[in-house]
């Protein structure tokens, strides 16, 4: 039995989630799951590990970069990149695109480690930034849901520039999962969140990893496996819905926080809100 | 007009960077929170005080800030 390593975030994760209870991989791989995060004595195991793999899965982030075994693979290795997938100009505000909410971060650290789980996981840098003018929710939600602010005027072209991103994407890596989500975007629910693609997407990124491993295959020949990001669906902005013509959404739809549908655009907002100025900590 | 210095201006402003030193040959990922999933908001915010749009065959090819800073320039001369 051949050993199978994939290293990457929680996209990478579910792509092992997936390929693990692929027959057509199991039954020619043991398959094994590095994260971002090792401490240092994990970090030593894994680096065994992947020195000791036949196939190892890099998932196109930058942490790679950064990885003690980036460049230093034994060539017997193979090694077989595979995209990091998001569209951004749906939700352009999350703080990994838009910059962090300190406030917000300082706030669930407080919580998760009171052994609290933490009702936003996501952070939103317009709102940051606009708190930090107006410290009034009801004022900030003004600006925030009437676009009554400077930051990106043109969604549109946002959005233009995204697609050529993910076509870039494609050309690099010799896939074609960008060209999926182009196509997609606008019909169907490819995301809960800007980086939790749904079962739909995950699906689709490990077929193409699967055909870089076994040619021929077919996306049937996939495993099933629980929608891992379906419990956490970050609100998209009505203006948004509007302006890219989003048909899978509509600006009253509920959404799915830690599993019940309970939060609608407004509410989702405020309980985000709430949650910042009640959370007990120390900012 | 002093491009460099306005570029260097709106990546600083995007990225709520308070103050940073960015010239031509900085790259991205020398910059704190300059990544792929920033970029595009960088990308509109020069559109966006510039007048101007990007080629967007090219745009994602630049390797530093002086290449954006030289098809800004492009752009501006085609206006």
């Amino acid at each position: 039995m051949k050993k199978l390593v994939i290293y990457g975030n929680c996209q990478a994760g579910a792509v092992f989630n997936i390929l693990n209870c692929t027959a057509t991989v199991t039954e020619n791989y043991t398959l094994i799951y590095h994260d971002l995060w090792p401490d240092a004595e994990r970090l030593q195991q894994e680096i065994l590990e992947m020195l000791s793999a036949d196939v190892v899965l890099v998932q196109s982030i930058r942490n790679w970069q950064y990885h003690p075994l980036c460049g230093r693979l034994p060539e017997h290795i193979r090694v077989v990149e595979f995209p990091f997938v998001y569209f951004a100009a749906i939700w352009p505000f999350d703080s990994f695109v838009f910059g962090p909410d300190k406030r917000m971060l300082a706030a669930k650290q407080s919580f998760s480690s009171r052994g609290f789980i933490v009702p936003h996981p996501t952070e939103d840098g317009l709102i940051a930034r606009l708190r930090e003018f107006d410290d009034s929710p009801a004022s900030v939600y003004r600006k925030y849901s009437e676009w009554d602010h400077s930051f990106i005027g043109n969604i549109a072209r946002y959005a233009k520039l995204e697609e050529a991103r993910l076509l870039k994407m494609d050309r690099d890596m010799g896939m074609s999962v960008g060209k999926y989500v182009i196509e997609n975007y606008r019909i169907k629910r490819l995301f809960h969140a800007l980086i939790h693609p749904t079962w739909d997407l995950i699906e689709r990124i490990s077929f193409e990893v699967l055909s870089k491993l076994s040619p021929g295959v077919s996306i049937k020949d996939l495993g099933s496996h629980p929608d891992y990001c379906s419990t956490h669906e970050v609100p998209v902005h009505p203006k948004i819905i509007n302006e890219l013509g989003l048909s899978w959404v509509k600006e009253n739809d509920l959404y799915n926080v830690h599993g019940y549908n309970i939060a609608d655009f407004e509410s989702w907002y405020f309980g985000y809100c709430n949650f910042v100025y009640n959370a007990d900590y120390n900012y | 007009m002093n491009y460099m210095a306005s570029v260097a201006a709106i990546i600083i402003d995007v990225l709520d960077l308070g103050s940073f030193n960015i010239d031509e040959n900085t790259t991205a990922g020398d910059v704190p929170g300059w990544n792929s999933l920033s970029h595009a908001n960088i990308l509109m915010a020069i559109e966006d005080y510039f007048q101007i749009e990007f080629d967007l065959s090219e745009v994602l090819s630049a390797e530093n800030v002086g290449e954006l800073v030289g098809m800004i320039k492009v752009q501006r001369d085609l206006k």
